[in-house]
């Protein structure tokens, strides 16, 4: 099945995350952090590059809407494209002595890229760890 | 005598069958800090120049990163971590040592790679007493090459500990 994936930049970070995670994409502007959902609630708003340890964000362009059964949750992000859908076919799982280390599965594939490695991001699950942090 | 140290250190079961038969180990010598330590070469795959690992969020110190070799993605392992070493500055000598054990291919992160030696087996003792006990786990042995003192890695040990932590 082919995977319709997103290209996330974070400062001088690149990510993939899988499209069907992914509710509706945002241009992010001064009404953005006020937004709701479709059945009015505020948007939980967070920062991608904070919560991945990047640098902040010099000018934060998109935001990823994820929708969760009680929670949406607002991600945002430097810019956010269409990846390459051939790049799919290339992804590879997170090695299991890595994936059984991490304190967090906000990370669930990785493509190599070069000498280095493109990490595929669980936005479900960083999601769904903003709204616990939240409530 | 040499059958005995081999099945001490482990050989009886370890590396193929011509390498069972010498009566010496071929050994990657390698730095962390001023130490000396020793990669058994049945392990070993590669040995690549540094370049910075794709960090990985969540992941514990001793993981570093990911880094691509050949279209495979490989766990950095911070080498120093689990050895107690300092960690020092990656510089032009700091080096990936590549390999595989079963079936987990990890990119061990060393300051320095000097040569593939041929030890042999009767040179081989068991650790001292006096090193901690983490570290004692990880080392299968002790030896000397050229009058520089070398700790011989227990890789499937090492792995078991990264499980483990």
């Amino acid at each position: 099945m082919c995977q319709l994936l997103l290209s996330i930049s974070i400062g001088n970070g690149a990510y993939l995350a899988s499209r069907s995670q992914v509710a509706a994409l945002h241009r992010m502007g001064a009404h953005t952090d006020s937004a709701h959902d479709q059945r009015g609630r505020p948007l939980l708003v967070a920062d991608l590059g904070a919560l991945l340890g990047s640098a902040p964000p010099s000018a934060v362009g998109h935001g990823l809407q994820i929708d969760l059964r009680r929670r949406s949750v607002l991600l945002r992000a430097d810019h956010v494209d269409e990846a390459d859908p051939a790049l799919a076919a290339l992804l590879q799982p997170l090695p299991p002595l890595l994936r059984q280390a991490m304190a967090r599965s906000w990370i669930c594939a990785a493509l190599p890229n070069h000498d280095q490695a493109i990490l595929m991001l669980d936005l479900r699950q960083i999601a769904q760890d903003v709204v616990r942090r939240e409530t | 005598m040499i059958a005995e140290r081999r099945s001490y250190y482990g050989l009886s079961n370890a590396g193929p069958t011509l390498e069972r038969c010498r009566a010496e180990r071929k050994l990657l010598l390698v730095a962390l800090s001023n130490e000396w330590y020793a990669i058994p070469g049945e392990h070993l795959r590669e040995v690549s120049r540094w370049h910075a690992p794709t960090p990985v969020p969540g992941a514990p110190p001793a993981l570093p990163g990911l880094i691509s070799r050949h279209g495979v993605i490989l766990t950095v392992v911070a080498t120093h971590l689990l050895f107690g070493s300092p960690m020092s500055t990656p510089g032009r000598r700091t080096r990936y040592v590549i390999v595989t054990v079963d079936d987990v291919h990890i990119a061990l992160l060393v300051d320095a790679v000097d040569d593939l030696v041929d030890i042999p087996f009767t040179a081989f003792a068991p650790p001292p007493e006096g090193i901690t006990t983490h570290k004692a786990r990880l080392i299968r042995a002790i030896t000397q090459h050229q009058e520089r003192a070398l700790a011989v890695v227990d890789l499937p040990a090492l792995v078991a500990a990264l499980r483990a932590s």
